[in-house]
């Protein structure tokens, strides 16, 4: 096999394993959030899901199309500098995702919270408000 | 709470535009304005001193708890259904100093603001469309 075909599996390999190490963490550490902003277990189990699915998609499909390098790939050197670059962009667009994915569970989780609560700090004083004339 | 009164200071265009705003967002609570310079208006509120009034922002509730200056903004976000979560993070105890620091400072330069360009008043606009 050729050093470009070596580049080709050692990315997919790391991006697909990186890709499911963040799914698994979000998958994990995500359900508490969503069974509180849902308050119910089921729904929360199965939007959790969802969301996993739609992460997985989004990354695979990227890290697909990302792939193919526009040069030719001859020494070890080479190898090494392509897959950090492609390995760099991948992470960070798992990061992008990550805390987008953070972003959409606490707007989630922020409406049971707008329940009639108390006024986050007692009033100056009090004064006398006689009704409208 | 079911209704606050927000006393402003209707000389400021900044303090205009923030009413604006204030406005065109979802209330959870209804707000009122009434312009500090609203003698008849304020008619309702007797215990209130008109200079201070134009010193600060003044919120008084339908119970007739009052609320000035950072308080007052403060509890006027807590007002907006957006923006209640942002109430009680700016009445913590860590950040509520700095919110009355910025609204000390904003309040006591707010016409020198809005005289910048920026906050152009409602007279140079309509200026500006006749010409």
């Amino acid at each position: 096999m050729t050093a470009i075909v070596w580049m080709y599996l050692i990315y997919l390999g790391i991006s697909v394993a990186l890709t499911v190490w963040v799914a698994t963490t979000l998958h994990k550490n995500g359900r508490v959030f969503l069974v509180d902003a849902f308050a119910r277990e089921d729904l929360a189990d199965s939007i959790n899901h969802l969301l996993v699915i739609g992460f997985y998609l989004i990354n695979i499909g990227f890290v697909a199309l990302f792939l193919k390098v526009g040069y030719t790939v001859n020494k070890a050197q080479d190898v090494i500098e392509g897959l950090s670059g492609k390995l760099g962009v991948v992470l960070l667009v798992l990061g992008g995702m990550h805390f987008f994915n953070l972003f959409v569970f606490s707007r989630i989780r922020r409406r049971p919270t707008q329940q009639p609560t108390p006024p986050p700090i007692p009033p100056t004083g009090y004064v006398k408000v006689s009704q409208e004339i | 709470m079911k209704k606050l009164h927000v006393l402003y200071d209707a000389r400021c265009e900044m303090c205009r535009s923030c009413t604006r705003w204030l406005m065109k967002q979802e209330q959870l609570v209804p707000l009122e304005f009434i312009p500090a310079q609203n003698f008849s208006a304020l008619a309702r509120f007797p215990d209130l001193d008109r200079r201070e009034l134009l010193d600060e922002l003044h919120v008084v509730a339908d119970s007739g708890a009052l609320y000035r200056g950072s308080d007052a903004w403060i509890i006027c976000l807590y007002a907006l259904k957006e923006y209640r979560g942002w109430s009680h993070r700016l009445a913590s105890p860590t950040l509520r100093p700095f919110a009355q620091k910025i609204c000390e400072m904003v309040s006591e330069n707010r016409l020198t603001l809005s005289d910048m360009l920026w906050w152009s008043s409602d007279e140079h606009l309509l200026q500006e469309v006749e010409a």
